[in-house]
């Protein structure tokens, strides 16, 4: 029993799952499109894809992987994986050339949040298609 | 093209789009997605006046 529980938890084979994650990482609700749940693919890439985008025109800065006390490594590598959660938004951004310098402002302010929240709702999404993919969720 | 728009609008815009998610990850079947999303959302809209009231008022 105690074995049957233990083979229970373990990770089911990246077969199942590798796909919808990489799609779901790389543009936000691709993933669920390719599980074929799609009405809530097109909701998660509107909503991650909308506060992405008026985060960059809130002129939000994306973070670099600074070090220095532990604060200001928390911070921006935090905000780094975040920015970074958001696929390829975030390289195609970069790509393209967009840079923000760190503005005095509430709303560039706003901006920066907007862009890191973007990402860490793309890892809800993440997750969710890997739940489904394995069949932990419909 | 750059926005620059009010606190509220920013807050509300997070609001929506944090409830979206939500409400699309957080429930099993779509009647309760749509409800939960909708109370998330509305918990952030009394949160966003609750405290943008007391901040007024503490602010004297």
């Amino acid at each position: 029993m105690a074995e049957k529980q233990m083979s229970s938890k373990q990770i089911p084979p990246p077969q199942l799952w590798a796909a919808p994650v990489v799609l779901a990482w790389l543009l936000p609700g691709a993933g669920h499109f390719y599980l074929k749940r799609w009405n809530r693919g097109g909701l998660l890439l509107f909503a991650i894809v909308g506060m992405f985008v008026f985060g960059l025109l809130m002129r939000g800065r994306m973070f670099e992987p600074e070090t220095g006390d532990l604060f200001t490594t928390v911070v921006n590598w935090g905000g780094y994986f975040g920015d970074l959660a958001t696929g390829s938004l975030y390289f195609l951004s970069t790509w393209l050339g967009y840079e923000q310098e760190r503005l005095a402002t509430a709303v560039a302010d706003y901006g920066t949040k907007f862009l890191v929240c973007a990402g860490l709702l793309n890892i809800l999404a993440i997750i969710d298609a890997f739940e489904i993919a394995v069949g932990e969720k419909s | 093209m750059f926005l620059s728009v009010s606190h509220l609008f920013a807050a509300l815009l997070f609001a929506l789009f944090t409830s979206i998610v939500l409400g699309v990850v957080g429930r099993n079947s779509d009647q309760e997605r749509i409800r939960y999303g909708v109370k998330v959302f509305g918990y952030f809209v009394v949160t966003i006046f609750g405290l943008g009231w007391l901040m007024f008022l503490g602010h004297g």
